[in-house]
């Protein structure tokens, strides 16, 4: 492993009797980066976050996450790595200042007064326990407590699941804005790509327990073009997927150029919702050597 | 930031402290409930007794309280003389001995010994009231660690049962904390902090009870307390009750939290009736009871018992089945430990 790369995992295989959760995924994530783990629902995505937190063991494959083994080093991995779920998981019963005082008592790397100064911002009560606080307060105050660890990774797993569109709107404004510095990386998980499209830097999309493609946000913006033609017009062969739409019928192509396109219809790069569907449909897409560009950049 | 040797101790006290926030509810209403009892008692006691009396030995010998008189007007008060004979109250002043040592709070001082021509007294401070004071002690201290011993066999499940049942434990393990570390802070907590938390209780109700007979009697029980040996004592063996409590339970709090950490649903009702099975097919088909011996000797306090009464020779044989307790209880912590780690969520 590259001490680049803060996450790196090779033929990962999870099996839950007869279910094969994971099924040989390759992920890496190099440092610095922001990471969209997409899938659909059941596609292995929380599995694969499990695995890379220390919470379940895998059956196979190879897996370092910031120069640990996270199954058995759970304990120091989780000195480098912030964690935020599908749903609220703060324990109810205690009071906002208490869980600040229980973070600050057990993480090295915790800054109490980020943290309050972070709160501060929010509508949060420190008084308060957490039951009493709503779903979106919840979540604000889990995301200022992370956010005060000086953590190298932060593995998100559907963290706006469930709320409305503001607090969404400033979940990843908060992101952005108070923790991606320096070599700092975020592994994000959701099956709502639009609402991630604008901050990832890479993306990642799992099927049935397998990376099904891997590539930078710029790749795909200089690599895949999308042609939109008439039913009867001969086109190039080597498209990634092909379907039918309203406007008629659109072929997803990687690594051709533009001038080999051109005349046949209309030509534009398509959008990450356009490639996740692709992705998903077809069984022709490459799964690509994940994040060659960036490593070798 | 901390330094390594920091994180060695700081984590394992915020570790406990945590636990303390969660289950303070469970520690602190039923000794406040307790104690709110026995306060009741007191009060309908006084309020209601036609003659109250301090029955301090527990036994049948009764000492008035002429005190009461005070808040009573309408009380009876007598005073137990010798040969089974009552005095009243006015008889019991106009005594010579007792008219010239009368305590202005209504008893007879301690100092107080009545002239060699008047009968003896019933009321005499001696031994065998420091007695009646330990006796006191003691019987205040039975309904706490009763309710103690209840309230542990829940928590035991319950520590490890909670977090997983409302996913908090998700937010734990996203800490840097293992479990080995978060499963003996919680062994800690049921086996010595919830204990001492009940001795504190225990302590507590003993003051204000004394205080309150202080008040009402003609003895100063305060006094007594603080100058008595035997009181002290009394509260040095309760104290070690305390600390044994933690051995004396290991094996049952360790099973608590292992099905807690590993059921998949109901975990009280699995921790207390899988031992039941396997007592009644282990006598169904070998015909023994290796088990239930083993949970009967476990839970006799004899050893206890002997080794406060100083005799060292009769707390041997219970040695073994200590031992073979408190490493049943290990072999259940490896066992929470292993199963916290796989079992996060219910």
């Amino acid at each position: 492993m590259t001490s680049m790369n803060v996450i790196e995992a090779q033929g990962l295989v999870r099996r839950f009797g007869a279910v094969t959760a994971l099924d040989g995924f390759n992920l890496t994530v190099p440092s610095g980066r922001i990471v969209g783990l997409i899938g659909p629902n059941g596609s292995g995505k929380t599995t694969a976050l499990r695995a890379i937190l220390g919470l379940s063991r895998l059956d196979g494959g190879v897996l370092r996450v910031a120069d640990c083994n996270p199954w058995q080093d759970r304990s120091r991995l989780m000195q480098n790595i912030a964690y935020i779920p599908d749903t609220g998981i703060l324990p109810r019963w205690m009071r906002v200042r208490d869980l600040i005082d229980y973070a600050e008592g057990v993480h090295p790397g915790f800054d109490r007064t980020r943290a309050e100064r972070l709160l501060s911002k929010t509508s949060v009560d420190p008084a308060r326990t957490i039951g009493g606080l709503s779903k979106g307060m919840q979540v604000q105050l889990h995301l200022s407590l992370i956010l005060a660890i000086n953590a190298k990774l932060l593995v998100l797993d559907e963290p706006t699941l469930g709320l409305d569109v503001l607090y969404r709107e400033q979940f990843y404004e908060s992101l952005l804005g108070d923790f991606m510095e320096g070599d700092r990386s975020i592994l994000v998980t959701t099956h709502e790509v639009r609402e991630i499209e604008h901050v990832l830097t890479d993306v990642v999309f799992i099927r049935k327990g397998k990376s099904v493609l891997a590539e930078s946000i710029d790749t795909i913006r200089e690599q895949y073009l999308k042609l939109t033609t008439g039913a009867t017009t001969n086109v190039p062969g080597g498209y990634l997927s092909r379907r039918t739409s309203l406007a008629g019928v659109e072929y997803l192509y990687r690594g051709v150029s533009r001038g080999q396109l051109e005349g046949l219809g209309d030509i534009c790069i398509p959008d990450l919702v356009e490639l996740f569907v692709a992705s998903m449909q077809s069984e022709a897409v490459t799964v690509t050597e994940p994040h060659k560009e960036t490593q070798h950049a | 930031m901390r330094s390594p040797a920091d994180m060695n101790t700081v984590p394992f006290i915020t570790l406990l402290r945590r636990e303390w926030l969660e289950h303070r509810t469970a520690l602190i209403f039923p000794p406040a409930a307790i104690l709110a009892l026995v306060i009741l008692a007191l009060i309908f006691g006084t309020l209601f007794s036609k003659k109250i009396s301090v029955d301090l030995d527990l036994e049948d010998e009764a000492s008035e309280a002429p005190s009461l008189q005070r808040f009573r007007p309408q009380a009876r008060t007598q005073f137990f003389l010798a040969d089974n004979q009552y005095a009243a109250d006015e008889e019991f002043r106009a005594m010579p001995a007792v008219a010239t040592d009368w305590n202005p709070r209504g008893g007879l001082h301690p100092s107080a010994q009545p002239a060699a021509s008047v009968p003896p007294l019933g009321i005499e401070i001696d031994d065998e009231d420091l007695d009646d004071v330990s006796s006191l002690q003691r019987a205040l201290a039975v309904p706490y660690f009763f309710v103690l011993i209840l309230v542990m066999s829940f928590l035991s499940v319950s520590v490890t049962w909670d977090e997983r049942k409302d996913r908090s434990i998700l937010f734990w393990k996203s800490m840097p904390v293992g479990d080995t570390r978060s499963i003996l802070a919680k062994f800690l907590f049921l086996g010595w902090i919830t204990p001492a938390a009940t001795f504190v209780a225990v302590v507590i109700t003993q003051i204000i009870v004394l205080l309150a007979l202080d008040f009402y009697s003609d003895k100063n029980l305060i006094a007594w307390l603080l100058t008595s040996s035997e009181a002290w004592v009394t509260l040095f063996k309760l104290l070690g009750f305390t600390l044994y409590i933690g051995i004396w339970l290991a094996p049952f709090l360790a099973w608590g939290m292992l099905v807690g950490a590993a059921a998949p649903r109901s975990p009280t009702l699995i921790a207390m009736l899988l031992p039941l099975l396997l007592t009644v097919t282990e006598k169904v088909v070998f015909d023994t009871n290796v088990l239930f011996d083993f949970v009967v000797n476990q839970l006799s306090l004899e050893m206890f018992a002997q080794t406060f009464d100083g005799d060292v020779a009769a707390v041997l044989p219970y040695i073994g089945q200590k031992l073979m307790g408190v490493g049943l209880a290990v072999l259940f912590l490896i066992a929470a430990i292993w199963s916290r780690r796989r079992f996060s969520e219910v």
